[in-house]
């Protein structure tokens, strides 16, 4: 090799700034412009909050798309119905039928999302603490995903039974109702001290629009209520809803509904009550609200025809925990803790109807409840439940609990019933993704 | 002392140069090629001596000569000659052309080898002498059917589509996948260009390689082996096509001009059904099937009704012939200074479809500058181009009703067919490359370029209602920019007796950014506007960005030992911005070796062995996909409802935002998709260089191919992008060249290849469970990847002929259930007799089975070169063998819906073996128009027909007028030639076109065939 010239080396050495100039950092594109990359994203409290939103309109999706909440309750348990394509199957228990709406309603999918969404959420809060949120604002987002996620699996093995775990720890794993509603009551009793009774504006005024629409700790104790309720825990229960409810004025209770409007996902009505309205046959409506019961104010009767139409109060929300079910779940619990003196005085005053919705149901029930025994207050308290919370949807999962659907379902036999039947089909693609089986009532 | 010994070595010489003299004199000669052009620098010897000398410009020498001296002419191209050098000779050198390229020098990623010394798999095209025959809108179709193992398919007859190329076998997934390009990667003049528009920002669709102009590429260099391509690294697994341009040669400076016509002929069109034929077809269909009370349109029952007794024939009237024109001038030149290039093309190509068309205006310079001694080469190119594809609004159908009149009939005068409007196609490219290369000391040189690309696509649409007289424009623009900055250090030693080291190092760093802008509006009749007017309420424009770096190093080292023994091997890192930080770099890593083993004395004696190598390689090279973004998990802003505006989440007051990422599941571990390729080729030159034959063996088993895969719904999400499909290509190459002469005046050249592959699914993730893709509402077909079967093989139902009694449908004994058609159709006598491969007694996705492979299994081409005289005949022709596809032009076409009278043109069903009673042996089922379910779908392996064809791509006849009979004009070359392109094809197959295919398979022609076009030129040289 010839000899190199000093300045040839120079020259050399001044070229290789050039050839390693480029770096790592070259790399990283800065300049996604129209894109937001994860990581990044969460840096107000605005954002945390529209994701805080974001999880609600999962679960409103899960429960309005086809008319969800009142398939999975009332319009299977064939109380009310709804001039759509599916009800006749749904209502004949013909799940799985092959059209595509009922399909749908087979998929648990929207439910999951609620669930990854609230999770997404837990783990992008942790970081904002004490940082970008106040403590309000942290431990109302904190409370809101822990309650929507505790309430998304409420909904899923009250409708499915046995679900897989879409937990980070053991996710895909096939947890039983048992331990699915032992999560659902713990994640539930983690929000509950979280959650204020009224939630604050912007302006940081109580607001109690805000309020009815956001988990609040009416609703929570609710949720957990009735998970402690599933799981037969009567006394922890009404424990728990004693400490938040006795004594309290109706001004720190609220209902809690989801709140309607627009989704960018075009399948999902945003007024579900808007021209198809919710119908129960007169037959029905007579056989439940017998004459001289206030409650059948709930409908419009007309003088001819064999239906009446459920009336809906708020077109934009759709019922979730209303504080009416406040002394029906009192009355349960104190039931199944033992106490049926004070259950029987929750019931009466629940049947009374003393809320603020309705607000010429003074009288209430034509029955007098301080006659029930031990025997027949499930029964009245069953009925109790099916009259006040009609159009709500939580129909055919007090049929389950109070384990009457045979009663009310009778082509379904005990033996149905513990292969499974009580529960709704797996769709096509939850077994196949999920490497699971059809439910053993299904599957014939 | 010194004096004394200087003076009487001055004295001997000026007492023996005149004596030397006296016996050789200075003589001058010329050098000329077998046509009798001059040769300019060519290397005249004298053999034993140190004399020399080389041509000038006018190819002309002077040499001190002796009456028996050895005269040793060579040059670059040439076969070498001796000749003994007597007093008398005139002295004029004829060189025969070197037909053998082993001494060649051949373009590799960053740099060049002599062919003698390549060990990996690579083919070159001199594109000079298809260029001159040929016209085509891109430099792809006119590489079809030359080299093994590259299958080109021009899969529309529009003038401006874009080809196919798939080298040595598909390695990508279509159907809407990440990793969907199975293209290589374009690489002009050692730049990679821009040679395609990712989905997300194209405007157009134009081909974006047409506006290279093919005139201007001198050579194009096929990498194919991993070795040749891996310096490539993470862009090279489908192969790596180089291109180099033309540049100017030393001597006179060379202007050139070429100008051909081509008359494009319509071919064989669509049958149809016209006039009365059509009507009894539509009564027939109504007689047979319309339920009670559904009446026939007026127009076929109504003699009195003006459009009964029409015949029109739409296709006659849109299909016409039409002219391509091309023109392409340059002059060229070079000299101790430097060279340079001019060259300027335009190019019209009228479709034969109405309103139809491509034209190119293409424009390159290039100059190079010799600064300090040669030590300091200073090289430019500025290349501009911009292609036009306007076209009608709408799509391309000629499949109108024949009862409808034609624009031409005075009752509908003043009428178009296609809408008023225009769809206009616009494509720029910029292309600036600057380099340097410092030759440091011998041996060492070090190279910088730094390269810009920019190319705009444009598309401005207006479109008008006849009936309502809106007007809808859009207008879109997409751009892409490109900037390459790369270093090289290039040192090549020899040393010892033929050892030979060539050592590259090097760095690259390109950004790619991509932006595409779309807006449109509509306009009622008095704001009728070909403009774009801003409303004031909702959005109606879109824009997006993308952008992605690269960052490379690389290395390669080749040693060879007197060219007989050859080692190499080489390295390249490439690391991404798509990928996270922990996937972001891919090693790249490759090897090879060589044997000349003509060179071993063992066949010292084979004379007619001229050239023998054994090569292999082996390697990983990579692919990379189009979203920039994908692995890093994107926010997903919502979506867009269809006037483009963006739908709000609103819940209690507030706007809501589902904190859901773009596209599905995030998937951090997404990393470079690697093809592991090995390679073991032998190349033959015999008889003199006569005879070519080159045969390479491969196998390229790619790993982790991009799919989206189902996930649980557990997750969130349907899909996750995953690297999840292994794909296996094993393949066999053939290439044989010959050259004979006959005589002086007759040669006759050939060239045969071809190349077998085989394509098949190796390994899926989740034990290799099929990936199943089907639409949401479980009714439309999607794509399975299964393991042991073909990429895109047809996942078919299969056919077992039609029902024609109603016992023939199957009934399920234990349940008593009938078997369910497709789309829970109710099956009735006449519908198509699927069978139920699962026993499940309904007929649905489950039932499908592996019913063809459009994937070839054999592709080549055959060449052949007669010369005699001025005269030249040239043939090219190309075949695919063992390809199936699937005749949807024609189930297009026999698929009727409720509506259908009237609405499109029929085919003449007395063509076709359609069923219509029971008993009929049809092999359509019933044509049903008011059937549940059309008994005519896509995926009845009934329809999947052979699809191999061999066609005669173009045969040209030249006349190169002799040197003779330009003495009295300007012109130092003169050429007519005729060619005629897509002269025939023979084909199995029952549609169209067998070429006209989508990559997957299914028939693309769309009414759109493939010209026969008959091209005059005129080639000047001055």
């Amino acid at each position: 090799m010839n000899k190199i010239k000093p300045i040839t080396w120079c020259a050399l050495v001044a070229l290789l700034p050039f050839i390693f100039s480029s770096c790592e950092d070259y790399l990283t594109i800065d300049e996604v412009e129209n894109r937001t990359i994860a990581t990044d994203y969460y840096d107000s409290p605005q954002k945390l909050e529209q994701a805080v939103v974001g999880v609600y309109v999962d679960m409103r999706r899960a429960l309005l798309h086809n008319h969800a909440w009142l398939m999975y309750g009332e319009g299977r348990a064939g109380d009310l119905t709804l001039e759509v394509d599916m009800m006749d199957d749904v209502a004949a228990q013909r799940l799985t039928n092959g059209t595509l709406p009922l399909r749908q309603l087979t998929d648990w999918g929207y439910f999951y999302d609620a669930i990854q969404d609230a999770n997404h959420l837990l783990e992008k809060l942790g970081p904002a603490k004490g940082g970008l949120l106040s403590s309000y604002q942290y431990n109302l987002y904190r409370g809101e995903a822990l309650a929507l996620k505790s309430m998304a699996y409420f909904y899923l093995t009250r409708i499915w039974g046995a679900v897989p775990s879409a937990e980070a720890a053991d996710r895909g794993t096939l947890l039983t109702q048992q331990e699915v509603l032992t999560r659902c009551v713990q994640w539930a009793a983690e929000a509950k001290p979280l959650l204020p009774r009224l939630l604050l504006n912007d302006d940081g005024i109580v607001s109690t629009a805000l309020t009815e629409v956001r988990f609040n700790k009416t609703a929570v104790s609710l949720l957990l209520a009735h998970e402690q309720l599933w799981l037969g825990k009567g006394q922890e229960a009404y424990d728990g809803l004693t400490a938040v409810f006795e004594g309290q004025g109706t001004d720190s209770l609220s209902n809690f509904g989801l709140s309607l409007g627009k989704d960018s996902d075009p399948d999902i009505t945003q007024q579900p009550y808007n021209g198809n309205p919710i119908h129960i046959t007169k037959e029905k409506l007579e056989a439940i609200y017998p004459v001289g019961d206030t409650r059948r104010s709930m409908f419009t009767i007309p003088a001819t025809g064999t239906t009446a139409s459920l009336i809906i109060a708020k077109q934009d929300l759709l019922m979730i925990y209303s504080t009416k079910e406040i002394n029906l779940l009192m009355a349960e619990a104190a039931w199944r803790a033992g106490q049926l003196e004070a259950a029987k005085s929750y019931l009466t005053t629940a049947a009374a109807g003393a809320t603020e919705n309705y607000a010429l149901l003074t009288a209430g029930a034509t029955e007098n409840y301080a006659l029930l025994t031990a025997g027949t207050f499930a029964d009245a308290l069953l009925r109790e439940r099916q009259r006040i919370l009609m159009g709500s949807g939580q129909r055919f999962f007090d049929l389950i609990r109070f384990d009457k659907v045979g009663q009310f379902l009778p082509s379904y036999t005990e033996g149905d019933l513990a292969q499974g039947a009580a529960y709704w089909p797996l769709s096509a693609q939850s077994i196949q993704t999920n490497g699971l089986a059809q439910n053993e009532y299904w599957s014939n | 002392m010194k004096a004394i010994v200087k003076g009487i070595y001055f004295l001997f010489w000026m007492m023996t140069i005149p004596v030397l003299l006296m016996a050789q004199g200075v003589k001058s000669g010329k050098v000329v090629d077998q046509q009798g052009n001059a040769i300019v620098g060519a290397t005249i010897k004298v053999k034993g001596t140190t004399r020399s000398a080389k041509t000038d410009d006018a190819g002309v020498f002077t040499l001190m000569l002796q009456q028996g001296d050895v005269i040793v002419t060579s040059s670059v191209g040439f076969k070498a000659t001796e000749r003994v050098y007597a007093a008398t000779d005139r002295l004029l050198i004829e060189l025969e052309e070197n037909q053998s390229r082993i001494d060649d020098v051949v373009v590799v990623g960053y740099g060049s080898q002599t062919r003698k010394e390549l060990t990996g798999a690579v083919s070159t095209l001199k594109m000079e002498e298809i260029t001159e025959n040929q016209v085509a809108e891109s430099f792809e179709s006119m590489m079809q059917g030359r080299v093994a193992g590259v299958n080109i398919q021009l899969n529309s007859g529009e003038p401006g589509a874009t080809p196919n190329v798939i080298i040595r076998g598909l390695a990508a997934v279509s159907r809407d996948d990440g990793s969907a390009i199975s293209e290589p990667l374009y690489v002009v003049d050692g730049v990679p260009i821009i040679s395609r528009t990712s989905d997300e920002f194209a405007v157009t669709s134009t081909n974006v390689l047409a506006d290279l102009n093919p005139s201007d590429i001198e050579e194009v260099t096929v990498l194919k082996d991993a070795y040749a391509a891996a310096i490539y690294g993470s862009r090279a697994a489908n192969g790596v096509i180089l291109i180099t341009t033309k540049k100017g040669k030393r001597g006179k400076p060379q202007i050139n001009i070429n100008s051909r016509t081509g008359i494009n002929f319509v071919p064989r069109l669509l049958d149809v059904a016209g006039g009365q034929k059509e009507r009894e077809q539509v009564a027939r269909l109504y007689e047979l099937y319309a339920p009670y009370g559904v009446a026939m349109p007026s127009m076929y029952t109504d003699v009195t009704n003006p459009f009964y007794n029409n015949s029109s024939d739409w296709q006659d009237y849109l299909y016409n012939t039409a002219v391509t024109q091309d023109y392409n001038a340059s002059v060229r030149g070079a000299g101790d200074f430097g060279q340079y290039s001019v060259s300027l093309g335009y190019l019209d190509s009228e479709g034969i479809l109405f309103n139809t068309g491509f034209k190119r205006y293409s424009t390159m310079t290039n100059t190079t500058f010799n600064a300090l001694n040669n030590a300091l080469v200073i090289n430019n190119t500025l290349a501009l181009s911009r292609t036009d594809q306007t076209r009608n609004p709408g799509n391309l159908s000629t499949n109108f009703s024949s009862l409808m009149p034609l624009p031409t009939n005075p009752m509908v005068a003043g009428t178009e067919v296609y809408g008023l409007g225009k769809n206009a196609n616009v494509n720029d490219r910029i292309r600036f490359s600057s380099d340097v290369s410092w030759k440091i000391v011998n041996d060492l040189m070090y190279k910088v370029s730094l390269s810009l690309e920019y190319t705009r696509a444009m598309r401005d649409a207006f479109s008008q209602s006849r009936r309502t007289l809106w007007g809808t424009n859009e207008s879109g623009v997409g751009e892409n920019r490109n900037l390459l900055f790369q270093n090289t250090l290039n040192y090549t030693p020899r040393f010892g007796d033929g050892h030979s080291l060539s050592i590259l190092v090097g760095q690259s760093a390109e950004k790619m950014e991509s932006k595409v802008t779309n807006v449109s509006s509509v306009a009622s009749a008095p704001l009728l506007s070909t403009s774009v007017k801003w409303p004031g309420e909702n959005d109606i424009g879109t824009s997006n960005y993308g952008a992605n770096t690269l960052l490379s190093y690389f290395s390669r080292v080749d040693y060879s030992f007197q060219q007989k023994y050859l080692l190499g091997a080489s390295i390249r890192t490439d690391g991404s911005s798509k990928f996270g930080q922990a996937n972001r770099w891919g090693l790249f890593p490759s090897v090879s070796a060589g044997w000349n083993f003509n060179k071993e004395s063992l066949f010292a004696d084979w004379e007619w062995l001229n050239n023998g190598k054994i090569r292999g390689s082996y390697g990983l090279s990579g692919t990379t996909w189009d979203e920039n973004y994908l692995a890093l998990g994107l926010m997903d802003g919502g979506s867009l409802d269809r006037y483009q505006s963006l739908l709000e989440i609103t819940y209690g007051g507030i706007g809501g935002f589902t904190p859901t990422w773009y596209n599905g599941f995030k998937n951090e571990d997404l990393t470079w998709v690697k093809s592991q390729m090995g390679n073991i080729g032998l190349d033959l030159s015999l008889f003199n260089n006569k005879v070519e034959v080159v045969v390479d063996v491969y196998e390229k088993l790619t790993k982790g191919l991009l799919l989206t895969t189902a996930l649980p719904t557990t997750s969130g999400y349907n899909e996750v992008y995953r690297n999840a499909a292994d794909v296996l290509n094993r393949g066999v190459e053939f290439t044989l060249n010959t050259n004979l002469k006959s005589t002086r005046d007759f040669s006759w050249n050939m060239g045969l290849n071809f190349a077998y592959n085989k394509n098949r699914v190796v390994a899926l993730p989740d034990g290799n469970a099929d990936i199943i893709k089907i639409s949401t509402s479980g009714q439309d077909f999607g794509s399975i990847v299964r393991s042991g079967a073909p990429l895109n093989g047809f996942f078919f139902y299969e056919s077992q002929g039609i029902y024609q009694s109603e016992h023939e449908i199957p009934v399920d004994a234990k349940t008593g259930r009938r078997l369910v058609g497709l789309q829970n159709k109710k099956l009735a006598v006449g519908d198509r007799n699927f069978k139920d491969q699962n026993d499940d007694f309904i007929i649905d996705v489950d039932d499908r089975v592996l019913a063809g492979d459009p994937n070839p299994k054999w592709t080549g081409g055959w060449t052949n070169d007669f010369y005699y005289k001025g005269f030249s005949v040239n043939l090219v022709s190309t075949f695919v063998i063992g390809r199936d596809i699937v005749n949807t032009e024609l189930l297009d076409r026999l698929r009727f819906g409720k509506d259908f009278a009237g609405t499109s043109s029929m085919p003449d069903f007395d063509r076709y073996s359609i069923w219509e009673k029971s008993g009929d042996q049809a092999r359509y089922p019933t044509l049903n128009p008011w059937n549940d379910a059309s008994q005519i779908v896509n995926y009845d392996s009934e329809y999947v027909e052979d699809g191999s064809y061999f066609k005669i791509k173009s045969a040209t006849l030249a006349y190169t007028v002799p040197k003779l009979l330009l003495k009295r004009i300007p012109f130092d070359r003169v050429r007519v030639y005729c060619t005629v392109d897509n002269l025939v094809t023979f084909q199995n197959y029952s549609g169209p076109d067998a070429e006209l295919v989508t990559p997957d398979g299914f028939d693309n022609s769309g009414g759109y065939p493939m010209r026969r076009m008959v091209l005059f030129g005129l080639s000047l040289g001055l």
